[in-house]
C-alpha cells in the first residue's frame, strides 16, 4: 500500500514538472517577434550558396543574396520588380538599341566609401570576360561588341570590346546587334560592379578561388553588406551606410537560411523562425490552396519544364514520334491532379508575358487518337518494333512523379516501353551534355524580359541546346530577329521561329513553372516578379502579427 | 537446414537447437509473423508486377478504403499493391547483401582461422585496417557515383557487413581446431576440405546464422536512409525505404501512405531482430543451463 | 603497451591514405563532371578551368598531388564552396556535429545501459520482456520518420523546443534526443546481453557464495565485464555520432558535416568528399584505439593475448 503512494506521488510531481515545463516553454517569444522588434527579415534561401563571388556564382541561391549586397546598372523598380528602376545608372538612352549611353549616379559608392566609376564596370566586365576566370555566366556578356571574341582568348585587348567611359561617370555601350530588352538584361548579376581594391588585395583580376569574397574582406555596393556568414547555417547583411540610395532601405538586416528540405522549412516557418520561404512542399500546396490562408503565395515565374529528345538517335530523329509523345500527354491532368501545385500546362515554348506584345502559340494538346496515328505513320503501329526508350531525370521527387506519370502515360495511349533513369545532378547534367540519353527532363528560367532568352537556347550552335536538333530556317529566323530594330516586326519574327520550333518539336514543353511562398503577414512591400527580381530596398516590416492557425 | 542433413557428425545439435526455439513463444510468433510478411510480398509481387504502377487520375490521394486497402498515392496507384512489391524488393536487398556478406565473412574467417599463424595474422590486420574506414560514407559515395542499380547495392553494402563475420567464425575456427573430433578425423587422414566441409562450416554457421538475421534489418535500414537520399531503387520500382520517404513528406495531409509501409517495415525488422535474439539463446550450447 | 599503441596509429595511417586515394578514385572515375552546371559553358572555358585545377594532369599526378596537400596539412580548396578551404569548413561544421553527436551518446549510454541492466537482472520478468521489446521496436524505427515526428510533436504542436534551427543550447535537444533513442535502444540490448553472460560466470557464482549482496556483485564484477563488448559497440558508435548524420541534420537544419559530406558527394566537390572522408577516418581510428586502451585497463588477460 504504501508503496503505491510513493508511486503515486511521484508520478504526480512528475506531471506537475511536465505541466510547469509545458507553460514557461510556450509562452517563448518567437523568433519572428524578436526580429519584427529588431527590423531584421528572415528568408528561406534553398541550398546554401557556394560563393559571393559575383562573377563565380551561379544558383537561383546566390541571384537572392547577390542583389541584396550588389547592383547593376539597372536595378528592380521599386513599385514593380520586373520594370526598370535606377540602379548605378540614374539614367539611359539609346536611339536605336544598338548604342546605349549610361549616366552614372555621382553618389554611388563601394561599402568602403570609395566612389564607384565607369572604371569599375570596366574592370568588372573585363574580369567577366576573361577567359582565364573561366566564368559560367561569361556568354551573357556576348551581347556586347566583341565581347565573344575576347572571351575566347582571341583578342587580349580589352579596348576591343564594345564599352567606353567617356568620363567617370558616363558609360558608353555598343552592342552586336539591337537589343530592347538590354537595361532589364542588366539586373542580372553577371553584369555587376565588382570591386577592383578588395580583390587586387587578396590575389590577381582573373585569379578563382581567393578569399576576397569572404566575410570581413568583401566590398559591395547594393543596399545591404555582408555582416556575417556561416556554411549551412545563415548568410546576414546589414544596412549599408555608402549606399546611394540609403534613405530608402526599410529593414535593417536580412537573414538568408539554406534549407534544403522543403519539409523541413515549411515547419520552421510555421514554428515562427522564417518570415519568407523560398518554396512550399508539394503535398502540401493543394491544402493551401483549398483553405488558403492569407499566408500563401503564389506567383508566376518565367520558367518552362520541358522534355528534351535526343534527336540523333532513332526513333526520336522522326519529328512524328516527337510529335506523337507530346499529344499523348495529358499536361492539364498532371498539373492539375498529380502535382497540383498551379503550373500552367505549356501550349509552347516561351512562357506567357514574357513580352506584353507576344502571343503564346496554342499549338500543344492532347490528342492520344492523334498521337496513335502518328506513331503508325512514322512507322510504329501500336508500339509494335518501338525500342524501350530511356527517361533521364535528375533524382527530385517532382522529376520522378512526372517522369513516372509520362511512362505510364505513353505505354496506355501509345503502347511503348519507356524506363526511367534517375541520375545525381552533376551526372545527369553531363549526360546530356555529352547526348548519352534518349529523352532527358530540362527546365530553363529567362534570364529578361524577351523570348528570345527561351528560343536563343534553341539555335544549332547554342551550348544550351544538347539535343542534336539544328534547323537553317530557324537559326535564320533568330539571327534576323537581333538584327530588327522594329520591335513589333522583331516579335513577329521570334514567333515565327517558335512555329518552326514547335512543328519539329526537339523539346516537348509541359509546363510553366508557378512559385509559391509563405509569407508572414507583417511583410510589406514584398512583390511578386516574373523574374524573381527583389527590391530589397522597399521592404518593411510590420508590427508582429501571429498568423492564423495553419491547414 | 541443409547442412543439417548433409553433416553426419552434427545432427544433434541442429534438432536440439530447433527444439530449444520451438519452445519460445515470441520466436515462434516472430517466425510465423516473419513468414507471413515474406510470403505475401513474395504472392504480392508476383500478382502485382504490373498493376503497381497502373495510375488512375480519378482516384488520386484516396484514404483507405475497401477498393483500396491502403489508399492511393499521388498518382492514384494502389499502395497496398506497391507496399508488397516494395516489400518484394526490400526483402531481396536484405538478403542477398546478407548473402554476399556473409558469404565473404565466412570464407574469410575460415581461411584465415585454419590457415593460422603469419596468413591468420595478416589477414587479421588487414581486417583490424578495414575496421578504421567511415563505410557508410563510402556506400553513400558509390551510390551516388555510379548508376543506381541493385547489383552495386548488394556490393557496396556486402562489403561493408562481412568484418565481423570473418571475426567470429575465425575465434570459432580457432577454438574448434584443436578440439578432439577434429583432430581426430585429422588423424584419419581426412582431408583439409573434408575438414572444413564436415566439420567447420555446420559448427560456425549457426554464428553466422545468428549474425545474419541481425543483418538484415540492418541492411534494410541503410536502404531506407539511401532513399531518403534519393538514391534508393529506380522508379516505378518501390521500396519500403522510397515509400517510407514518400510517406514522411506526406505525414501530416495524408498519414496512410506512411502508416503502411512504416508498419509493413516496423514490423518485418522487430521479427528479424526477436528472431536473431532467440536463435542466439537456442543456438548458444551455454543457453541450456539457462532458463 | 606503447609498441602496441604504436602499431595501431601506423594502422590508423594507412587506413587514412588508402581513404583519401579511395576517395579520389572514386569521385574521379565516376561519370559527370564537377564544372557542369545547368546552363552550358562554352568548351574553352571548361578547357580553361580544367588547367586551373589540374584535371588536365595524369590521374596518378592527380592523386600524388592530392595526398601531398593533406600531408602537409596544406588543405585544398573545396570545389563548390569557392573560396573555402576544407579545414574551414570542418572548422565550422565539426563543433555542431560534436555537439550533437555528443549529447546524442550521453543519452544513449545514460538510458541504454540502465535499462539493459535492470533487464538483465530481471530475466524473464515483466521488466526484462517491456524494455527489450521497447528497445527492439526503436532499433527498428528509421531517423527519417522518428526525427520529422519528434520535431512536429515536441517543435510545433507542443512548442516546448525550436521545431528546427541553430540558435542556442535548446536547440541541441531534439536532435540529439532523436540519434541518442535510436542508438540507446542498441546499446540496451548489448548492454543485456553482456551482463547476462558474465551474471551466469563462475566468479560471479562464488561471488553470489560468499553472500555479497546482488548489487555489489552487479556494479562491481559482472559490469566491468559486460562492458567489454558493449565497449567493441561503443567506439565505433560514438565516432559515427560525431561525425554527423544527414538525416537528422536535414529534418532539424543543422550546420554540421553529415549534410556537407552528402552535397560534395552529389555534387561531386571531391577535394571536399576527400578532406571529410579522411576526416571520418581519423575520428573512427581515434576512437578504436581508446577502446583497445580502455579494454587493456578494464582486463588484463587482453595484454597477454596480444603479444
Amino acid at each position: 500500500m504504501r508503496a503505491w503512494i510513493t508511486r503515486a506521488l511521484f508520478l504526480l510531481v512528475f506531471l506537475g514538472a511536465v505541466a510547469a515545463f509545458h507553460q514557461s516553454r510556450q509562452n517563448r517569444p518567437q523568433r519572428v517577434q524578436l526580429a519584427d522588434e529588431n527590423q531584421t527579415l528572415l528568408v528561406g534561401n534553398g541550398t546554401d550558396i557556394e560563393t559571393l563571388d559575383v562573377h563565380l556564382a551561379t544558383g537561383q541561391p546566390e541571384h537572392y543574396v547577390i542583389t541584396s549586397m550588389f547592383e547593376g546598372l539597372v536595378a528592380p523598380d521599386t513599385a514593380d520588380p520586373d520594370k526598370d528602376g535606377p540602379g548605378v545608372a540614374l539614367s539611359w538612352e539609346s536611339a536605336d538599341f544598338i548604342h546605349w549611353t549610361f549616366k552614372l549616379n555621382p553618389k554611388a559608392a563601394w561599402s568602403d566609401g570609395t566612389a564607384l566609376t565607369a572604371a569599375d564596370f570596366l574592370y568588372s566586365w573585363q574580369r567577366m570576360l576573361s577567359p582565364e576566370l573561366a566564368t559560367d555566366y561569361s556568354q551573357m556578356l556576348h551581347l556586347l561588341k566583341g565581347a565573344e571574341a575576347f572571351n575566347q582568348g582571341k583578342t587580349k585587348d580589352f579596348s576591343t570590346v564594345g564599352v567606353k567611359a567617356a568620363d567617370p561617370h558616363t558609360l558608353e555601350i555598343t552592342l552586336e546587334g539591337p537589343a530592347p530588352y538590354f537595361p532589364g538584361m542588366l539586373k542580372h548579376y553577371a553584369w555587376f560592379p565588382v570591386p577592383k581594391q578588395a580583390i587586387e588585395k587578396h590575389g590577381t583580376m582573373t585569379q578563382r578561388d581567393t578569399a576576397w569574397a569572404r566575410p570581413g574582406n568583401i566590398v559591395c555596393n547594393g543596399p545591404f553588406k555582408l555582416k556575417e556568414w556561416r556554411l549551412n547555417h545563415f548568410i546576414s547583411v546589414d544596412r549599408n551606410p555608402h549606399y546611394w540610395d540609403a534613405a530608402q532601405v526599410g529593414v535593417k538586416e536580412i537573414h538568408f537560411f539554406p534549407i534544403d528540405s522543403y519539409e523541413t522549412e515549411e515547419r520552421v516557418f510555421l514554428d515562427g523562425q522564417l518570415h519568407y520561404t523560398f518554396t512550399v512542399p508539394l503535398a502540401k500546396i493543394p491544402l493551401y490552396r483549398v483553405e488558403k490562408p492569407a499566408f500563401f503565395h503564389q506567383s508566376l515565374e518565367l520558367a518552362t519544364e520541358y522534355y528534351r529528345c535526343n534527336v540523333t538517335r532513332p526513333p526520336m530523329d522522326n519529328p512524328k514520334v516527337r510529335h506523337a509523345l507530346s499529344l499523348a500527354l495529358d499536361r492539364s491532368a498532371l498539373v492539375d491532379q498529380v502535382i497540383r501545385s498551379g503550373h500552367r500546362p505549356a501550349t509552347g515554348l516561351t512562357p506567357p508575358r514574357v513580352h506584353p506584345d507576344y502571343a503564346e502559340l496554342k499549338r500543344l494538346h492532347y490528342d492520344p487518337e492523334e498521337a496513335r496515328r502518328l506513331l503508325a505513320e512514322a512507322g510504329f503501329p501500336g508500339g509494335r518494333g518501338f525500342r524501350k526508350i530511356e527517361i533521364l531525370t535528375n533524382s527530385s521527387g517532382t522529376a520522378r512523379t512526372v517522369a513516372e506519370f509520362f511512362q505510364e502515360s505513353w505505354k496506355k495511349n501509345l503502347g511503348i516501353e519507356v524506363s526511367i533513369l534517375q541520375q545525381e545532378w552533376q551526372v545527369y547534367l553531363d549526360s546530356q551534355r555529352k547526348l548519352s540519353y534518349d529523352i532527358a527532363r530540362a527546365g530553363w528560367v529567362g534570364d529578361y524580359m524577351d523570348p528570345y532568352t527561351f528560343l536563343g537556347t534553341m539555335r544549332s550552335t547554342d551550348g544550351n541546346n544538347n539535343t542534336g536538333w539544328g534547323n537553317a530556317r530557324y537559326d535564320e529566323l533568330l539571327l534576323a530577329s537581333t538584327r530588327e530594330k522594329d520591335v513589333p516586326r522583331r516579335l513577329q519574327i521570334m514567333q515565327e521561329a517558335e512555329g518552326v520550333l514547335l512543328d519539329e518539336l526537339p523539346v516537348i514543353p509541359i509546363f510553366w513553372r508557378m512559385n509559391s511562398h509563405l509569407i508572414r503577414p507583417e511583410v510589406q512591400n514584398w512583390l511578386p516578379s516574373l523574374m524573381s527580381h527583389r527590391c530589397y530596398k522597399a521592404i518593411r516590416l510590420g508590427p508582429y502579427t501571429p498568423l492564423k492557425t495553419a491547414p | 537446414m541443409m547442412p543439417a542433413s548433409s553433416s553426419t557428425s552434427a545432427p544433434g545439435p541442429w534438432r536440439a537447437a530447433w527444439q530449444r526455439l520451438q519452445r519460445q513463444r515470441t520466436a515462434m510468433i516472430a517466425l510465423s509473423g516473419l513468414a507471413f510478411i515474406t510470403l505475401i510480398c513474395v504472392i504480392g509481387s508476383l500478382l502485382y508486377q504490373e498493376s503497381q504502377s497502373a495510375q488512375n487520375l480519378q482516384a488520386v490521394m484516396l484514404p483507405p478504403s475497401l477498393d483500396h486497402w491502403m489508399g492511393t498515392d499521388n498518382l492514384g496507384r494502389d499502395v497496398f499493391q506497391r507496399v508488397l512489391c516494395g516489400g518484394g524488393v526490400s526483402l531481396l536487398v536484405g538478403i542477398v547483401a546478407t548473402a554476399v556478406a556473409m558469404g565473404i565473412g565466412l570464407a574469410y574467417g575460415l581461411v584465415s582461422g585454419l590457415g593460422g599463424g603469419r596468413v591468420d595474422g595478416l589477414m587479421m590486420r588487414i581486417v583490424d585496417i578495414l575496421y578504421g574506414f567511415p563505410f557508410m560514407a563510402f556506400v553513400i559515395l558509390l551510390t551516388v557515383v555510379f548508376e543506381r542499380s541493385l547489383t552495386l547495392l548488394f556490393v557496396a553494402i556486402g562489403a561493408v557487413e562481412w568484418l565481423t563475420t570473418a571475426r567470429v567464425v575465425r575465434a570459432q575456427v580457432l577454438a574448434l581446431k584443436n578440439l578432439e573430433f577434429v583432430l581426430a578425423a585429422r588423424a584419419c587422414g581426412a582431408g583439409t576440405f573434408h575438414i572444413l566441409w564436415r566439420h567447420m562450416i555446420p559448427n560456425v554457421l549457426g554464428q553466422v546464422i545468428i549474425y545474419a538475421s541481425l543483418t538484415v534489418p540492418n541492411i534494410m535500414l541503410l536502404e531506407a536512409v539511401l532513399s531518403f537520399l534519393g538514391l534508393g531503387v529506380q522508379p516505378p520500382a518501390s521500396s519500403w525505404g522510397s515509400l517510407i520517404q514518400e510517406g514522411a513528406a506526406n505525414m501530416e495531409t495524408s498519414p496512410w501512405l506512411l502508416i503502411f509501409p512504416g508498419g509493413f517495415f516496423i514490423a518485418t525488422l522487430l521479427t528479424l531482430n526477436l528472431l536473431g535474439d532467440a536463435l542466439r539463446d537456442a543456438l548458444d550450447p551455454k543457453s541450456t543451463q539457462q532458463t | 603497451m606503447i609498441r602496441f599503441i604504436l602499431q595501431r596509429l601506423f594502422q590508423g595511417l594507412i587506413v587514412i591514405i588508402a581513404v583519401i586515394s579511395l576517395t579520389f578514385l572514386i569521385v574521379r572515375l565516376g561519370p559527370g563532371n564537377p564544372f557542369a552546371k545547368e546552363r552550358e559553358m562554352p568548351e574553352y572555358v571548361r578547357q580553361n578551368l580544367e588547367k586551373l585545377y589540374g584535371l588536365d594532369q595524369p590521374l596518378h599526378v592527380q592523386l600524388g598531388r592530392n595526398l601531398w596537400n593533406f600531408a602537409t596539412l596544406d588543405l585544398p580548396v573545396s570545389y563548390r564552396l569557392k573560396g573555402w578551404t576544407v579545414g574551414d569548413i570542418i572548422a565550422q561544421g565539426f563543433p555542431v556535429s560534436f555537439t550533437v553527436g555528443g549529447c546524442a551518446f550521453l543519452i544513449a549510454i545514460g538510458i541504454g545501459i540502465p535499462a539493459g541492466a535492470l533487464a538483465a537482472v530481471r530475466a524473464g520478468q515483466f521488466q526484462d520482456r517491456a524494455t527489450m521489446l521497447v528497445a527492439t521496436l526503436g532499433i527498428c524505427v528509421p531517423s527519417l520518420v522518428l526525427g520529422p515526428l519528434i520535431s512536429l510533436c515536441f517543435g510545433l504542436k507542443l512548442q516546448w523546443f525550436n521545431a528546427g534551427g541553430w540558435y542556442d543550447a535548446d536547440d541541441w535537444v531534439l536532435p540529439s534526443v532523436t540519434l541518442g533513442l535510436i542508438s540507446a535502444a542498441a546499446v540496451a540490448r548489448l548492454t543485456r546481453g553482456g551482463l547476462r553472460e558474465t551474471l551466469a560466470a563462475d566468479h560471479i557464482r562464488t561471488a553470489r557464495a560468499k553472500g555479497l549482496s546482488e548489487s555489489v556483485i552487479i556494479m562491481r564484477h559482472a559490469f566491468r565485464l559486460a562492458c567489454l563488448p558493449l565497449l567493441n559497440y561503443l567506439g565505433p558508435l560514438a565516432a559515427g555520432l560525431i561525425s554527423g548524420s544527414f538525416v537528422t541534420e536535414t529534418v532539424f537544419q543543422l550546420p554540421g558535416l553529415g549534410r556537407h559530406f552528402i552535397s560534395s558527394a552529389l555534387h561531386k566537390d571531391f577535394t571536399l568528399a576527400m578532406g571529410l572522408a579522411a576526416f571520418f577516418a581519423v575520428l573512427i581510428v581515434g576512437f578504436n584505439l581508446l577502446v583497445d586502451i580502455l579494454q587493456a585497463w578494464l582486463n588484463p588477460r587482453i595484454r597477454l593475448t596480444e603479444k
